[in-house]
């Protein structure tokens, strides 16, 4: 094996990824290279620096102060998401019930109505279109305006 | 029977089905490798523990769409780098940390095994913080959790090659940013 195969490989030899031949190998070489022998042992040492991040642990379990984040912060979100299921399921129910309403509303056949008519206003029409009028009118004895008078006074104004 | 006896894959099966119990199984399983983790990242402890409850966090709101059980480790993993690379917040955090770590060493009647461990500790996560994220995340996943090249692959979602030239390159970058360290003041 040459130095620069062994050097390729050594990373996976301190990590324990090499396969049994290619271990033995390795170590036949490194007896006999003190630079790769150097290498190695720098790769050992990078891993020594580790070590007191590889000890941190826990005194105590995380679990209960993370049960009363979840209730926490999880709690009003459950409400809201069953508030939004319900509004899912609801709102087409809704647009389907409107749209049956305006279906029903412009089916049903409804009475046509005329506006309301003043009382003065229809009896002006009906003096105006009656033949005695219409005759008095014509004949130039009573004007017009004449005319609505007489009925206005004639209907007690 | 006790979530010790259950497998990631049942826990999360479990959890799936409506059984929100089956969570603290998976949570009290991974808890300390979460803050091991965390810890490689941030200076503060409680940083790192703020970093664990997000990370379970997101799992218990994610773990709905995780189908496969043996992908949880993975994707915990995956979810916790994120978590703790992620935030500005945990950048600030760190700088402030950092800043009360070298204090706290100057304190009197610390243990001088627990002030060098802290200084070791401080050391690394300064000259990790150096390192491209990708390299500092595959260092920490195999030097710390000792993760195989397999495992590592697949929480960094890239070949087991890459995996080896992302530890030939993190080594090597730490390396130098360790020796910097030594020759500051």
């Amino acid at each position: 094996m040459r130095c620069g195969e062994a050097k390729r490989l050594l990373n996976r030899y301190v990590d324990g990824e090499l396969d049994l031949r290619a271990r033995e190998e390795l170590d036949r070489h490194i007896l006999s290279c003190p630079a790769c022998e150097a290498e190695l042992s720098d790769l050992r040492r990078m891993s020594e620096v580790f070590v007191p991040a590889r000890e941190q642990g826990l005194s105590w379990s995380l679990w209960p102060r993370f049960d009363a984040k979840l209730a926490r912060e999880l709690a009003p979100r459950r409400y809201m998401m069953q508030l939004e299921g319900l509004a899912r399921h609801l709102v087409p129910v809704a647009a389907v019930l409107l749209a049956i309403v305006v279906v029903l509303w412009a089916l049903v056949p409804r009475p046509a109505t005329a506006p309301p008519e003043l009382p003065g206003e229809y009896l002006v029409r009906t003096v105006f279109d009656s033949p005695d009028a219409r005759l008095l009118v014509d004949s130039q004895e009573v004007q017009p305006d004449e005319l609505l008078e007489l009925v206005f006074i004639a209907n007690g104004g | 029977m006790a979530w010790q006896d259950l497998s990631d894959e049942e826990l999360v099966r479990r959890f799936n089905a409506g059984d929100t119990g089956a969570f603290e199984g998976l949570f009290r399983r991974y808890e300390v490798a979460m803050y091991r983790l965390a810890r490689a990242r941030v200076a503060s402890e409680d940083a790192a523990l703020d970093i664990v409850q997000e990370t379970f966090l997101k799992a218990y709101q994610g773990l709905g769409k995780l189908r496969s059980g043996p992908a949880f480790r993975a994707w915990l993993y995956r979810v916790c780098l994120n978590v703790a690379a992620g935030s500005a917040r945990s950048e600030a955090r760190r700088r402030r940390a950092e800043t009360d770590a070298a204090e706290r060493l100057e304190e009197v009647g610390e243990p001088i095994q627990t002030m060098l461990k802290q200084e070791g500790l401080r050391r690394l996560q300064s000259a990790l913080s150096r390192l491209p994220r990708l390299l500092a995340d595959t260092l920490i996943l195999r030097e710390i959790e000792g993760r195989s090249y397999s495992e590592i692959s697949e929480v960094m979602k890239c070949s087991e090659k890459a995996v080896e030239m992302r530890l030939f390159r993190a080594r090597r970058l730490l390396r130098r940013a360790m020796a910097a360290q030594e020759g500051m003041p």
